[in-house]
């Protein structure tokens, strides 16, 4: 057992370690160890990398209060509550979260911004979005369904009977919510905190757009230092310190999973009730609900579809048009974008299947070997990629390999990496909920191992794994960074399209894009929710 | 013939050794309360988990290094574990699956198993429908679906409530002698072990207490705690009760306590000990009286009807006084 665990941890650290050490120490190689270690004592000293620290933390805090106030309600009706739509609410809330940061930067300003629908709607002269407050907004609109997955998660893992003994007691519905439900859905609060806490703390494109030289993270700074400045040992030296800020959080999050681990109990039953079971006050909290979070995520994304269609003053397919014939004006588009429309949509799609087979592969094969056990310190590693940004990682895949391996393998390894504790937590829970039991069953019968996984572990945990791809699969194809970092713009995938189409001013353009990844993020995650039900061929 | 052949496993806080064999057509039983080691057993008899030392023999031949799914075993688990993506007879048919047999001979022979074990016409049904008790029996006809060389059962009845239990023992006990295929049955239910074993093993932290058929263990067991498992026990002194008997105690250096089952204490009028009723209770086709003697308290069964209060006699026939190592010592 531990040569196996030892493996899986070596071998994973040796994928994600020295990128990092290439980053934390190129300055030291460029500038020899006295220069370097000035240059650092030179960054810690400067008030400008503590405010940005500052920054971080705090804005990362309040985005995270924030997404989990806002997710709480939802995760409730999700898990106790059969509403109708409710699988395309899991669905479709995710998809602000799998968008690329320029989409959800475009969406925001189109909504938000001062010429943006809302003030256009209350005829106001509302100024959000170049602020802290902007980068909350779009923080929340992100990180929303993280919060809502993962604190749903943890109420679907509350066994109903113990709302029926809370009952049989006469607890009052109050006293249930305090003393019952509170503490058992604390936990996953908790990491949904944690979590979403992280992405804001490491946050990039929202921060560089909507900050200005006012508000930078440690993230924005690093790239700036690297860019702008070519301080290699500057960009370290930041490097370092949100690592181990970072390092911090993530150690926090272990430490909560672990204090509040429970073993799943044997015959856990969980019912969700039905629509129309329930009191009409309910149904129309419930549908009230929805409504506000479905105008709050999807009208700045209508946004961009709306003013796609309306590139000027009226209603017209000019951008659209532009995408398939190259030309716009006298512009000329696919010179741009240094790729075909047919070429992006070809290159986006392969790298984000390839990606999520390498991901989704990987963290089934780590989590069978650890299933069912618990191994706090292999589990801590898994997440170690969270505290990693990925400026950093993909900065560091790129000094450390590129010349030595194609950048497409590369690009897939840097998205497998950072994909991973996200994908490997899903699929652990996954492993983790089939009974060890079964596969004894199976083995009672003569069933060798490949047979096995055939007939039994595949079929039984296809919807926990198809859950998994689609969202490793739309991870990457949200990717901005290493594909941008490792790819030096060889490779174009949509983000980089609509980043170039943004530096050349062809807004209309990138916005079109937009709805076309917009689009094919929807019908992907629709089709293979629906592709996914029960155990397959039967739908009793 | 399916046997352990002295297998030990030591685990930081537990040691288990067993050593026993199951003949053709036989069911042992292993009973036992929770945490003495009597699903370990099963299961490293299963191949699902491994001993430290010992050999495990099929029909004579060390499988001791087989994987489980080599072995041949069919197993029927506490909560039966049925795959739930697959229908009752997709259930059944998994290991005829596994052993590529033809799709025209699988559904002949999962049609021939449902009728062995009374569920004729289920093939299609999903497992979701079935109650614990069909559960059960899709379960024992999957296991036996391969035909295994031994039927392993891990309390199959502990998910049954009390009124269905006694027919599915009568059935499993009629498929079992049906297919004379030797069977290890682990329970903690002394009635299930009396009623379905041809032999019964009672283990205790690890470690076999007594062994012997379910009248032997019953009328003559060899520990004062397989006597109180397998049932209410008077455990007396021997020089007492010798004494009260009027017997001379013969042989000094025996075990130091007597056993007598309640039911074989004569209760009378008259007889060598006197004894009051202090307390008593009605089961229909016994009463079951509490009596004060110079002995303590004693338990006794008897048809006859007596008023609590009652100056009563009793004796204990001297075939049914059966001499106990004491296990207190146990803790």
């Amino acid at each position: 057992m531990g040569r196996r665990h030892a493996l899986i941890a070596l071998a994973f650290l040796a994928l994600l370690v020295p990128p990092v050490v290439a980053v934390l120490g190129a300055g030291a190689l460029e500038r020899g160890l006295l220069q370097w270690v000035e240059d650092l004592l030179q960054v810690f000293s400067r008030g400008a990398t503590w405010r940005s620290a500052r920054f971080s933390l705090v804005q990362a805090a309040v985005s995270a209060i924030l997404s989990v106030a806002l997710a709480l309600p939802g995760a409730y009706y999700l898990a106790n509550l059969r509403f109708p739509g409710r699988r395309m609410a899991e669905s479709l809330t995710l998809l602000p979260f799998v968008m690329p940061s320029l989409i959800v930067i475009l969406a925001v300003i189109s909504f938000y911004g001062r010429a943006g629908v809302l003030n256009q709607l209350l005829g106001t002269d509302l100024r959000l979005v170049y602020s802290a407050a902007g980068i909350i907004l779009a923080h929340v609109i992100f990180n929303y369904a993280v919060a809502l997955r993962i604190i749903a998660g943890g109420w679907r893992q509350i066994d109903t009977r113990l709302r029926e003994v809370s009952l049989s007691l006469g607890e009052s519905g109050g006293s249930r919510l305090l003393h019952l439900h509170a503490p058992l859905i604390l936990p996953s609060i908790l990491t949904a905190l944690a979590i979403v806490f992280l992405y804001c703390f490491v946050s990039f494109g929202v921060v560089l757009v909507f900050g200005g030289v006012q508000f930078a993270t440690l993230e924005v700074r690093i790239y700036q230092e690297m860019f702008t400045s070519l301080n290699l040992s500057g960009a370290g030296a930041l490097a370092l310190l949100q690592l181990a800020m970072c390092g911090a959080v993530v150690i926090l999050i272990q430490l909560i999973s672990e204090t509040h681990r429970r073993e799943s109990v044997a015959g856990r039953r969980t019912t969700v009730r039905h629509w129309a079971s329930v009191r009409p006050r309910v149904r129309l909290a419930c549908t009230a609900y929805w409504a506000v979070v479905g105008l709050f995520l999807f009208a700045p994304l209508g946004s961009i579809v709306l003013r796609a269609f309306r590139p000027g003053a009226g209603w017209s397919l000019r951008a659209f048009q532009a995408l398939w014939t190259g030309r716009i004006g006298d512009r000329e588009v696919y010179e741009i974008i240094r790729a075909s429309f047919t070429e992006i949509l070809l290159t986006s799609l392969g790298v984000a299947l390839l990606a999520a087979v390498l991901t989704v592969s990987a963290a089934l094969a780590a989590a069978r070997a650890l299933r069912g056990r618990t191994v706090p310190w292999l589990d801590t590693i898994m997440r170690m990629p969270l505290a990693v940004s990925s400026v950093t990682f993909s900065l560091g895949m790129r000094l450390l390999w590129l010349g030595r391996f194609p950048a497409l393998t590369l690009i897939l390894l840097t998205q497998a990496v950072m994909a991973f504790p996200l994908v490997f937590g899903s699929v652990r829970q996954t492993v983790d909920a089939l009974p060890r039991r079964y596969l004894e069953a199976a083995r009672s019968l003569g069933a060798p191992p490949l047979f096995r996984i055939r007939t039994v572990e595949l079929p039984v945990l296809r919807r926990g794994l198809v859950n998994a791809f689609t969202f490793a699969f739309a991870l990457s194809l949200a990717d901005f960074t290493a594909i941008l970092t490792i790819g030096r713009g060889e490779v174009v995938t949509f983000p980089v399209a609509m980043y170039r189409l943004i530096g050349f001013q062809s807004f209309d353009v990138a916005l079109a894009l937009g709805v076309w990844y917009i689009a094919l993020v929807a019908l992907a995650f629709i089709v293979i929710d629906s592709t996914a039900t029960g155990y397959g061929r039967r739908s009793s | 013939m399916i046997g352990m052949e002295q297998i030990v496993r030591r685990y930081p806080d537990f040691h288990l050794e067993v050593d026993f064999a199951v003949q053709k057509g036989e069911i042992v039983t292993l009973l036992g309360h929770s945490g003495s080691g009597k699903t370990t057993t099963l299961r490293i008899l299963a191949g699902f988990e491994k001993s430290d030392t010992g050999r495990i023999l099929l029909d004579g031949e060390d499988v001791t290094a087989l994987p489980a799914q080599k072995r041949g075993l069919g197993y029927v688990f506490q909560d039966y574990t049925l795959f739930p993506h697959l229908d009752v007879g997709e259930n059944i048919a998994y290991g005829l699956r596994v052993k590529k047999v033809s799709r025209p001979e699988q559904g002949r022979r999962v049609r021939e198993l449902l009728e062995l074990v009374g569920l004729e016409g289920f093939e299609n049904r999903p497992i979701e429908t079935l109650s614990g008790g069909e559960q059960q029996r899709v379960a024992v006809a999957r296991a036996l679906a391969p035909g295994p060389r031994a039927l392993l059962l891990d309390e199959p009845f502990s998910a049954i409530d009390t009124e269905r239990r006694e027919s599915l023992r009568r059935h499993l006990l009629r498929v079992q002698r049906e297919l004379r295929i030797p069977t290890v049955f682990v329970t903690h239910s002394r009635t299930e072990a009396l009623f379905l074993s041809d032999r019964i093993l009672i283990l205790r932290e690890g470690a076999v207490e007594d062994a012997g058929t379910p009248q032997q263990l019953y009328e003559h067991p060899r520990t004062e705690y397989a006597a109180r498992f397998l049932g209410a026990a008077n455990i007396l002194p021997r020089e007492e009760v010798l004494r009260v008997l009027g017997d001379d105690p013969d042989n000094p250096a025996g075990p130091a306590l007597l056993m007598i089952r309640p039911e074989r204490v004569r209760v009378s009028r008259t007889g060598p000990i006197p004894a009051r009723i202090t307390d008593r209770a009605y089961y229909g086709a016994w009463h079951e009286y509490t009596l004060d003697t110079p002995l303590g308290p004693i338990l006794a069964v008897t048809g006859t009807h007596y008023e609590p209060g009652a100056a009563l006699s009793l004796d204990f026939p001297r075939e049914h006084l059966v001499p106990l190592v004491s296990t207190a010592h146990y803790g």
